[in-house]
């Protein structure tokens, strides 16, 4: 009997030993905080996460990351934590539109640099913005769609996305309006999960119900838009028999490019947003107000997928 | 005098979920027929196996008086713990199988030790461990999924999860997993001693204890089968969705101890229904489905999944109660 | 003495530095109903619980047919032949009359691994069983025992003790909860268990119903006995009460 309790303490301590044990060895440089509202396991952060790293072991500093999985409270909660904490400087998300607005506020009062990146909100007064401005990215989908006649007047379009009313999906959809409302296109939001297999599950039950009325599919995030071989599959509709555009940093969406299940797809640069982003924490924390947001993206086709799944194969 | 036949298939408490079953079909199809088609049948279907492997353990383990809500965070750790072992070729696929099979029959050994010899009570032991196994997952893979693209030519993965598409519908490996799992759990509730006892262990274990049945071991037992589904079910899902999120399975819980409670089995313990159960998981999947295919407005879903679960719930405790009215 | 069935010998048993038993000395024949009375934590039930070995004992010995036993758990009592009957019967509600007369013991049928309950013979045994206690209805084996009446569940857990031949029966309050009719069914089972060749404990808090049927009652108060051979024939039940209340005649 005792031992067994014994070796159960045992078990139940080493995993507390070790992770003490790695904190004591990042003890260095400035530390910086790298709040995101994405989820831990979604393909695109991993790429956020891994230039946020990168920078850590480039300039010796420390960075402390963390997740919300679009989680608010949560999310204010890691910022305000951060201010406590007073940080060189703290790089973050905004995982809805004026959620942010107090935190902001109160780091600026607190004299900590604050940058955001990847999602805008410009309700908030950030320092500088790091990232695609979300909304041209969502009208430069539909006019892409438009342009290249996949989709005319009064048409229906289907926009998948993770979390409906975040951010993200919000200001996309606000951009492909300007395009596709004076077109008399109409178009649905729906709800696909942050989970992998209901995602796929989700979404072969809504393409199976409507695809004789589908005319064009907007990935509105990365992990749907990388979903869609799976699902065309699992529904038995051919690459290329439904128009797809969305978003495309994962090596999911890389290869459907490639493969010709989706149409074209908008790179974020995400190690390099992130990289950027704490580079600009940084210069602001040395005394150099950043005066401007620097923007990233590009739509990238069948010919240039092949540099973007090169880069994601990188790791 | 015995009851006659009609007597006694009211009497069952499977009858309430069939009801709600054929409704629920019926009322798919009649407003888009291309709910009852073979596609759409099969693509239901084929998650729905998923889930429904960790439902069976759960409805064992619910009959004796217990609750796992770890098993969505065992579901995401397994597929990752296996593939890692796998990608970073530390052994052929077969034996890192066995090894994340073995280290979920672990995690269920644990809960259950924490369950029957610290008394404290399943819903809180699992609930620590839900924590403690989804934060490993994340923590050991700082977040990046495991990819799981070199599943295709093993014997492994044909065998778990091969596919074959047979008069128009697509039907997987794990389909008849599951049906043999069914049908191995309903034999073991209804036909053996230890199904006695489980019962016994949930409906009464003071007087199960006195009789001498060995209720902490079932218990642990129980706890140890939920776990290994949890991970079977999970390393099937990352074989046929093609990637291993650590983040998989969140909340799948809850969806199954859903489809438990909705088949019949009893949130309390002492009475368990393996085929309630099935029909709890058909009923709970094809309204996911179903309410796509009727054309609900898309971030409606939950409003309707819930009421929808909310108003099965009156109906069943209404069959119930008149039922019980009669003895 | 040596042809007692059951034997305690000097059993201590403390909670903490609470003693619960001192050195009680405790004795069964066979074909004997003993019933065991005394007030509210004068040590029955802690008496009771250390022989059908759901607590253990702190020191002493126990003699089951002039053998010593170990009484680690429920199951080992069960083995030496002690059944122990409870307020609420030890019974499974939702399980069905055949399961819970065979529960802990089920017979099984066919290969070993497949562990396969007997169920046929068990549901006859059952019928044959609800006939010998005189349930008259004629409910199917295969009813949940919660829709037995509070005394037809109790006959059944004593008709269970009895056909799993065990030398001892223990009813630890057994009438507490029963109406008259029930109660005179249960004290009649009591005697018809008695003259079929078992032995019986019997602990009530109801005199009247503990004098009904036993042949010798032993008092205990305050963890020790005292008083162990009275006989209802030559007693009153005042003067019982007031060896139990321990005022004096």
């Amino acid at each position: 009997m005792l031992k067994r309790r014994n070796l159960l303490s045992a078990a139940a301590i080493m995993p507390f030993a070790a992770v003490a044990g790695t904190t004591a060895a990042q003890a260095a440089g400035k530390t910086y905080y790298w709040i995101s509202h994405g989820g831990p396991a979604d393909p695109v952060w991993t790429y956020f996460l891994a230039g946020a790293n990168l920078w850590a072991s480039d300039t010796g500093n420390t960075v402390n990351t963390s997740f919300h999985s679009g989680d608010v409270p949560s999310h204010q909660e890691a910022m305000r934590a951060a201010i406590a904490a007073k940080p060189a400087g703290i790089v973050s998300t905004s995982p809805d539109p004026g959620s942010l607005v107090k935190v902001v506020e109160e780091a600026r009062a607190a004299g900590i640099p604050i940058i955001n990146f990847n999602t805008p909100d410009p309700s908030a007064k950030f320092q500088a913005y790091v990232g695609a401005n979300l909304e041209s990215v969502g009208r430069g989908w539909a006019k892409f769609l438009a342009d290249n006649k996949l989709v005319k007047d009064g048409d229906f379009v289907w926009m998948p996305v993770e979390v409906p009313g975040a951010t993200y999906g919000v200001q996309e959809e606000a951009g492909a309006a300007t395009i596709l409302k004076p077109m008399n296109v109409t178009w649905e939001v729906t709800d696909a999960t942050l989970d992998q297999a209901e995602v796929i599950n989700r979404m072969a039950d809504y393409l199976t119900a409507n695809r004789t009325k589908i005319k064009a599919i907007i990935g509105l995030g990365d992990l749907v838009t990388g979903s869609i071989k799976r699902v065309f599959d699992q529904v038995g509709i051919k690459p290329g028999e439904i128009p797809v555009v969305g978003w495309g940093n994962s090596n999911d969406t890389t290869q459907e490019v490639l493969n010709g299940y989706v149409n074209a797809a908008q790179w974020q640069d995400p190690q390099a947003t992130s990289y950027i982003a704490l580079s600009l924490a940084a210069m602001a924390a040395g005394g150099i107000p950043p005066g401007f947001d620097i923007i990233t993206g590009a739509l990238y086709q069948k010919d240039t997928a092949a540099i973007y799944d090169k880069i994601l194969s990188g790791k | 005098m015995e009851r006659s036949l009609v007597e006694r298939l009211i009497a069952k408490p499977e009858l309430g979920p069939l009801v709600l079953l054929i409704l629920e079909l019926a009322v798919f199809a009649s407003i888009n027929p291309e709910f009852l088609s073979a596609l759409n049948i099969s693509n239901a279907l084929t998650f729905t196996v998923e889930l429904g492997l960790i439902a069976l353990a759960m409805t064992l383990l619910m009959t004796s008086g217990e609750f796992d809500l770890s098993v969505g965070s065992v579901f995401g750790f397994s597929a990752v713990l296996m593939w890692t072992m796998f990608n970073t070729g530390l052994m052929p696929m077969w034996v890192a199988f066995l090894v994340t099979l073995g280290v979920a029959l672990f995690i269920g050994w644990a809960n259950g030790m924490l369950v029957t010899r610290q008394g404290i009570p399943s819903f809180l032991v699992t609930l620590g461990m839900l924590l403690v196994v989804r934060g490993t997952a994340l923590y050991t893979t700082q977040g990046f999924p495991q990819n799981t693209w070199k599943a295709d030519d093993q014997w492994l993965a044909q065998l778990l999860v091969g596919d074959a598409t047979i008069l128009g519908v697509r039907l997987y490996m794990s389909m008849l997993w599951f049906v043999l799992a069914a049908l191995a759990t309903h034999y073991v509730l209804t036909q053996t001693k230890v199904g006695n006892w489980i019962q016994a262990s949930g409906g009464n274990s003071n007087a199960a204890r006195a009789r001498g049945v060995p209720v902490a071991g079932v218990k642990i037992l129980l706890f140890m089968f939920s776990s290994a589904m949890a991970a079977f079910a999970g390393i099937i899902s990352s074989i046929r969705t093609q990637a291993a999120n650590p983040n998989s399975g969140t909340g799948y819980e809850l969806e199954v101890i859903a489809m438990v409670v909705i088949g019949g089995t009893v949130l309390t313990g002492g009475r368990g229904t393996i085929i309630g159960t099935v029909l709890g998981i058909l009923i709970l999947r094809l309204m996911r489905n179903g309410i796509v295919l009727i054309g609900v407005p898309g971030l409606a879903y939950n409003i309707f999944i819930g009421g929808i679960i909310l108003g099965m719930m009156v109906l069943h405790n209404y069959i119930e109660r008149r039922h019980h009215a009669g003895t | 003495m040596t042809d007692d069935l059951v034997r305690m010998e000097n059993i201590n048993k403390h909670y903490g530095r609470i003693q619960a038993l001192t050195n009680v000395s405790f004795s069964v024949r066979p074909n004997e109903i003993v019933g065991l009375l005394g007030d509210n934590g004068a040590g029955k039930s802690t008496l009771i619980k250390v022989l059908s070995g759901a607590v253990p004992l702190s020191s002493g010995d126990i003699y089951f047919k002039g053998r010593k036993v170990e009484m680690r758990n429920t199951a080992d009592a069960i083995a030496n032949g002690i059944e122990t009957i409870y307020q609420d019967s030890a019974l499974v509600p939702q399980l069905s009359i055949a399961r819970n007369l065979f529960l802990g013991r089920e017979p099984t049928i066919g290969p070993a691994f497949l562990n396969r309950m007997d169920q046929d013979a068990m549901n006859k045994v059952a019928r044959d069983l609800l006939k010998q206690v005189g349930i008259t209805k004629n409910i199917p084996p295969t009813t949940p025992i919660g829709s037995l009446s509070g005394g037809e569940r109790q006959a059944v857990a004593i008709a269970r003790a009895m056909h799993f031949d065990s030398d001892l029966i223990i009813l630890d309050e057994p009438t507490n909860n029963l109406g008259v009719a029930e109660t005179q069914g249960v004290l009649r089972f009591v005697r018809g268990a008695r003259d079929s060749g078992h032995s019986c404990i019997f602990i009530a808090h109801n005199i009247h119903h503990v004098f009904q049927v036993v042949d010798r009652i032993v008092v205990m108060r305050r963890g020790t006995i005292v008083a162990d051979d009275i006989d209802p024939k030559k007693m009153s039940i005042a003067e019982v009460e007031d060896v139990i209340t321990g005022e004096a005649h």
